[in-house]
């Protein structure tokens, strides 16, 4: 968490300096350009340092019947920042590769019906179906290269679409359940399933249960990014893109816990600086 | 390249469609809208109640609403009930079915308010969920023995003996013992309830032997019960629950509430028609050595273990159903009656069997004991163990260990 906060202000701080320096390299000097980013745009690469705010949701895909209802929902506030180098080869199509640092991250409270779950502490669980409300807090800080094809209409407008990978600095998937109860899992005697016949176990609201698979989720992560971006001054544009997971955010081991695969589905918005 | 004139102006329109998208993003934010009541789902099958239309077999003729607490419901009724035609009512899970079998063993009778013979063996009932797929089934029995006043503890069986194809007990299904008292012709008299199921809610996978309430050595060749401070662990300790103290006792433990309001858990006391004078048995005690409070701070205290036997009203003034539990029990105005192990005893014996006798007090209780009421069942009678006298406030120490043995309620002829 500390590490990854020093690298993202890092970064910020570098940009910060760089982006006046070059402003003015830009508007005083004659074109004498002897840095490595002139020389890469002298040979047709374009490069563009982005920052954005991360908005969307870890999610099953579609929503269970389980869930009921959706009572809340916080994206927070989560920044990515990167860069990423563009070539085209012809006047319409190129490519697009990039490396950024960003936050995803999501809290939602849901009410839920017969939610197979487990709650965990120091070894010790109670599993079974949980009926009643539960929060959960998503949220990853993640190092992500995505490798994009890129169409040019024009000048301002360009999109992209391809693939990314993400590995997870960090990963945390938190909550509570209160406010419901709990029914452990019994073999059903005419089915052979497991149903929710066994105990039932009141939850309280204001004695919240609590459960952490922080450690259960997976590091790397890998979806499809499909992005718009919009040249709307010589060297600031803004842009969106669309981060759709295609790998469960859990390991494969737990699908005991979770049954449903939960798909990292989070958007950008943001502007950037061209060079 | 100095020439490019500001596209702000050529593209006015993707400006709109940007605040819409911020817009929808913050609407999704608060959208409150929550279920009225989180009582049963559609995939739960559970008799919750059971009604009579005779309430006159019933001991405590006011239960005529008989709540449901596990799967082997026993109703006790008095020792002249006819017990060959039975017609219960069952109140379900709403939307479920409740089925008994056919001459080929399928569920198929539709079982609601049927008559049956429930003189020689419990009767099985299935429940079916509303949405079908899960099937609960329960077996019902009338007790019209009294209560037994000698306790041997000498029977007893695990709750559920389901095994995985190695032949262990199997994971995620809580194993516990349970006892029962059987007189010296092996009539069956009472079924003892303790905290057993609680501790499987967040234990679920400790062996049956590493629960707080096991099956020990008895004093004379024969079994007795021990009775252990236990660390909870997992959910009931994030619920600030840290400890269980081992308990056994007359009456019926209620899992639903254990993490809600565990003390309401405990339902102490069964119809009892005789007037007791003494409590007496054989106990053997060692406290633990840290005392805990609820938070888990070690305060300098030494734990004390509770043997006793209570009598109280059973009914109010207006005919309703009293039952003590962990939360009216240390105060219940419907006291009429106790005897307690003393406090020498009960601050540990060395490990040592000791032989106690504790007699009734009725003189300390406001309320009167009324010789009408004896007979017909108008009083419950609770008798209790625990490991640790605070243990339903979460506090003791881990480890305090009580047997006891041989325990016997003397009462007027």
């Amino acid at each position: 968490m500390n590490i990854n906060r020093y690298i993202l202000t890092t970064i910020a701080i570098l940009f910060c300096l760089y982006l006046p320096a070059q402003t003015e390299r830009y508007a005083g000097m004659p074109k004498e350009n002897t840095g490595v980013i002139r020389n890469l745009a002298n040979k047709g690469y374009k490069i563009t340092m982005r920052a954005g705010l991360n908005i969307g949701g870890t999610t099953p895909l579609p929503v269970p019947s389980e869930v009921k209802s959706i009572n809340s929902f916080d994206p927070g506030m989560n920044l990515g920042i990167g860069v990423d180098i563009e070539k085209m080869f012809t006047k319409n199509w190129g490519v697009q590769a990039g490396v950024r640092l960003e936050n995803k991250g999501m809290e939602t409270d849901v009410t839920v019906e017969n939610y197979h779950t487990r709650l965990m502490r120091d070894g010790d669980q109670t599993e079974g179906n949980y009926t009643g409300k539960e929060s959960t807090n998503v949220s990853y800080s993640l190092l992500t290269i995505p490798i994009l094809a890129r169409y040019r209409f024009n000048k301002y407008w360009a999109v992209s679409l391809g693939p990314y990978i993400s590995y997870a600095l960090k990963h945390e998937f938190t909550g509570v359940a209160a406010d419901g109860y709990m029914r452990t899992l019994r073999t059903d005697p005419i089915t052979g399933l497991q149903v929710p016949t066994g105990s039932k176990i009141e939850i309280p609201a204001d004695n919240p249960a609590t459960y952490d698979f922080s450690s259960d989720m997976r590091r790397l992560q890998w979806g499809i990014e499909a992005g718009v971006d919009w040249q709307c001054f010589k060297h600031f544009m803004i842009f969106a893109h669309l981060d759709w997971g295609m790998n469960d955010t859990f390991k494969s081991s737990f699908k005991e816990t979770i049954t449903f695969t939960m798909y990292p589905i989070y958007g950008a918005l943001g502007f950037g600086y061209t060079f | 390249m100095s020439n490019i004139k500001n596209p702000l102006y050529h593209h006015k329109s993707v400006i709109f469609p940007l605040i819409l998208i911020i817009l929808f993003m913050y609407g999704c934010q608060e959208s409150d809208f929550s279920l009225d009541t989180f009582e049963s789902n559609p995939y739960e099958a559970d008799i919750r109640f059971i009604k009579f239309s005779d309430p006159k077999i019933l001991k405590v003729e006011s239960d005529t609403m008989f709540r449901v607490f596990d799967d082997s419901p026993e109703v006790p009724v008095t020792i002249d009930a006819d017990m060959q035609n039975i017609a219960p009512q069952f109140i379900l899970t709403s939307g479920s079915e409740i089925f008994m079998q056919d001459a080929n063993g399928e569920w198929t009778v539709p079982a609601n308010g049927v008559g049956r013979d429930f003189s020689k063996v419990g009767q099985k009932y299935m429940v079916v969920s509303a949405n079908k797929q899960s099937h609960h089934i329960y077996t019902l029995s009338f007790n019209c023995q009294e209560v037994a006043t000698e306790y041997h503890f000498e029977w007893f069986e695990l709750n559920d003996s389901t095994m995985d194809e190695n032949g262990n007990l199997k994971k995620n299904i809580a194993h516990y013992y349970m006892w029962k008292e059987y007189d010296s012709d092996g009539v069956y008299k009472t079924s003892w309830a303790s905290g057993n199921p609680g501790f499987g809610i967040s234990k679920v996978n400790n062996s049956p032997d590493n629960y707080p309430t096991t099956p020990c050595e008895g004093v004379n060749g024969g079994k007795g019960v021990k009775l252990t401070t236990m660390d909870t662990g997992g959910i009931a300790a994030m619920m600030n629950m840290r400890l269980a103290a081992g308990n056994i006792f007359l009456g019926e433990f209620d899992v639903s509430t254990a993490l809600k309001d565990a003390r309401a858990s405990t339902r102490f006391g069964v119809p009892f028609n005789k007037k007791p004078l003494q409590l007496r048995g054989w106990m053997s005690y060692t406290p633990g050595e840290k005392y805990q409070d609820r938070d888990g701070h070690i305060i300098d205290r030494a734990d004390s273990c509770d043997v006793y036997a209570l009598i109280y009203r059973n009914k109010d003034e207006n005919g309703n159903t009293i039952i003590l539990d962990g939360n009216t029990i240390p105060n219940s105005p419907y006291i009429v009656g106790k005897a307690r192990l003393n406090d020498q005893l009960a601050a540990g014996t060395n490990g040592e069997w000791v032989y106690f006798t504790a007699d009734f007090d009725y003189d300390s209780y406001p309320m009167e004991l009324v010789p009408e009421y004896i007979s017909g069942y108008g009083y419950n009678l609770a008798v209790v163990g625990s490991s640790s006298r605070q243990g339903a406030f979460f506090c003791g120490a881990i480890g305090s260990t009580l047997k006891i043995d041989e325990l016997e309620v003397i009462c007027e002829k």
